[in-house]
């Protein structure tokens, strides 16, 4: 499968090209900040009709991912879903969809800060889950150990030989794995930014998500 | 008046010239500076069509469909509408005298929902029909949102210049984005008669230094682009074919002769194609003189085949002249290259995914209301709206392809900056008359192609080919192991 292969406290993880992580032994499959129904949270706040296909084109992403990897647990890190009303908001199609993708695996949604609270979609709704050595929650905090965590949506930026290239990236260094936004219409930010910089340790890496992921020192 | 840079047309040059002295009876006088020995020729053609009463003529099309929409959407801001009547009136204008009403409704409905497959926005739509029959805006407050956003002309971003400790002092002066994107901390270029270094880019500031002490770059400004006319080109290579050159300037004419020398002048009726290694690249230049519309689409379709045999392109540029396309494979057989059933076949596919699609989809995205440039006073930056319009593109490539505003692209793409016309017209005059040339360095007359801007990337196997290289290079060299 193409993905890059890494320890990371002590687990054997795969950072997908897709912007999900695996873990094989464990047969687990994590991905963050989907941000679901964005379209429908900004056209109600009074901005622009975006073509609302976000959401099918998120879940097509995740199905083939699910297919490729077939997990016995699905954790989703935290804004799921762009608000609480989006959540409400979702269109029986997709939530069929959400419930079919579920069928028969332990599905976990972590609470973000977009969508805390529970949400009425099938599942496990929880702020934080241990399993072994990892952390999972939405938002990184100090001194964490093993912590794999979202919300920063970050992006690597390089140049390539007079040209210039900006993907969602993993952030790793040894305490911490911060996961790239898995959503269609999140943006991100940049590893460079001082938020992102002050997180990770000096040589943190930056795994570029695409058809073949590879690691790049992070930049700063 | 002062003419910076080549014409294009040479219409243009007249009414231009003509803005000098606004008088009926007095002279317009006018200089011409272009701005590299290219330009000079054709400067110097443009003279001589205008002294010949020679004026060349562009076709008008339909009224583009995306000022249409901004149309609506602002009589909406100025009180409920009738549809019919609003018709009426669009079609009272010369530019939209033949659009259908099926047009117009679908244009109407794009303001109002969307216009999406998947109906999703009736409970937040734009418009609204009122029982009497008549449209409003659902919330009266988008209008000042609306009216934030008028205009049809697209700007490039420009940035100011501000030296760090100096927050509120005057601006030194302004860069385009895109210039602004290229530095980084430590660049030192020429702004305001000094040369300052790049410290970074706060609130959409550029922040600099006065402590420079490297060879500065120099700021580059894009503007918007012309194509060459067909007959200001064929004058061009008819120019091209004299002996030598009494009407040019010395060094333009001996470039010309250099050109000739080294390798070949382009002609009438024939393809001239060199290949030669720079900079570590393969490149590849094309001289088909068929306006800078249709060379970028060539350089697109062109890029497309050769990424398909397996040639690595990375990347192209073009003027109204040629196409420079580098790669990391070397073309020997340029032939297949430019078959016109090929060229012709699986335009639309080509065309589908690439940067100058997403370019005019951009602009039309804006323009119709999709995309919001100015939002509660705060700008957004075109590169901030060139991320979001490609995913926007992408998503609606896939799940709507048919959508409005991708027909309103596609239109304005086959318009504006796609111009196939022009190469069918190319490979109509040439055939099969194809000159590949390879020589070890590059010639004179590809030499101004290395300074244009504009460059279109190659999105394909040699990204992903370099990422890993640079990848592995970086982790070398700060001493991790992947």
């Amino acid at each position: 499968m193409n993905g890059y292969d890494f320890t990371f406290a002590g687990a054997r993880l795969t950072a997908l090209g897709s912007g999900a992580l695996w873990w094989r032994e464990r047969r687990l499959l994590c991905v963050s900040d989907l941000h679901l129904g964005k379209s429908e949270r900004i056209a109600r706040r009074g901005g622009t009709p975006l073509p609302p296909y976000e959401v099918a084109d998120t879940l097509d992403r995740l199905s083939a991912d699910l297919e490729r990897t077939a997990p016995e647990t699905v954790i989703c890190l935290g804004d799921s879903f762009d608000d609480a009303e989006a959540a409400r908001a979702l269109p029986e199609p997709a939530r069929l969809r959400i419930a079919t993708l579920q069928a028969g695996l332990r599905w976990v949604w972590i609470e973000g800060n977009h969508d805390p609270g529970p949400v009425n979609i099938g599942g496990t709704h929880l702020r934080e889950l241990t399993l072994g050595p990892l952390l999972f929650r939405h938002i990184a905090q100090d001194g964490a150990e093993g912590e794999i965590s979202g919300h920063y949506h970050p992006k690597a930026a390089l140049r390539l030989r007079g040209r210039s290239l900006s993907r969602p990236a993993f952030l790793l260094d040894q305490d911490r794995i911060v996961m790239p936004a898995y959503g269609t219409y999140t943006g991100g930010l940049r590893s460079d930014a001082p938020v992102l910089a002050r997180l990770m340790r000096p040589g943190a890496l930056a795994i570029v998500t695409g058809p073949s992921p590879v690691a790049v020192p992070m930049p700063r | 008046m002062i003419q910076i840079g080549a014409p294009k047309n040479v219409k243009r040059l007249v009414q231009r010239i003509g803005r000098a002295n606004h008088r009926y009876n007095a002279p317009s006088k006018a200089l011409l500076v272009p701005a590299n020995r290219f330009e000079v020729v054709e400067c110097i053609a443009a003279l001589e069509a205008v002294r010949a009463h020679a004026l060349d003529g562009d076709p008008r099309g339909p009224g583009p469909r995306d000022v249409l929409c901004q149309h609506i959407l602002i009589a909406a801001c100025s009180g409920p509408f009738d549809a019919d009547a609003l018709f009426a009136e669009m079609t009272s204008a010369g530019p939209y005298a033949d659009l259908a009403r099926s047009e117009f409704d679908a244009c109407l409905d794009f303001c109002a929902t969307g216009g999406y497959a998947l109906r999703a926005y009736d409970r937040w739509q734009r418009l609204q029909q009122r029982p009497d029959g008549q449209w409003q805006l659902r919330d009266p407050r988008s209008a000042q949102r609306i009216r934030q956003n008028i205009g049809t002309i697209q700007d490039t971003d420009t940035l100011k210049v501000r030296l760090r400790r100096n927050r509120g002092g005057k601006p030194l002066g302004e860069v385009e984005e895109g210039f602004a994107a290229s530095l980084t901390p430590g660049d030192t270029f020429l702004i305001g008669g000094q040369i300052v270094r790049y410290e970074g880019l706060r609130e959409m500031v550029v922040e600099v230094s006065r402590r420079a002490d490297k060879k500065p770059k120099i700021a580059t400004f894009m503007g918007t682009k012309f194509a060459t006319s067909t007959q200001l080109s064929a004058r061009i290579l008819d120019l091209f074919a004299q002996d030598h050159w009494p009407q040019l300037p010395r060094h333009t004419a001996e470039w010309l002769a250099l050109q000739r020398q080294v390798s070949r002048l382009p002609e009438r009726g024939r393809l001239l194609v060199e290949s030669f290694p720079q900079d570590g690249r393969e490149h590849l230049c094309v001289y088909g003189f068929a306006g800078r519309n249709a060379m970028q689409t060539l350089g697109l379709l062109l890029t497309k085949r050769m990424e398909e045999t397996g040639l690595n392109p990375l990347g192209f540029v073009a003027t109204d002249y040629a196409v420079l396309i580098w790669g990391l494979e070397a073309t020997t057989d340029p032939v297949p290259l430019f078959e016109i059933d090929s060229l012709r076949a699986g335009l639309d596919q080509w065309l589908a995914g690439n940067a100058v699609m997403k370019r005019t989809f951009r602009a039309s995205a804006t323009i119709a209301g999709l995309i919001e440039r100015n939002l509660g006073g705060q700008r957004k930056t075109g590169r901030q709206a060139t991320f979001s319009s490609d995913i926007l593109y992408d998503t609606l490539l896939k799940y709507d392809p048919d959508h409005l505003m991708m027909q309103i692209t596609r239109a304005e793409a086959m318009r504006g900056l796609v111009d196939f016309g022009r190469i069918e017209e190319m490979i109509a005059r040439v055939g099969t008359r194809i000159d590949l040339i390879r020589l070890d360095r590059v010639t004179p007359l590809a030499a101004p192609l290395f300074l244009e801007v504009g460059r279109v990337p190659v999105q394909g196997a040699a990204e992903e080919r370099l990422l890993a290289e640079e990848s592995a290079r970086l982790l070398a060299d700060a001493g991790l192991t992947a």
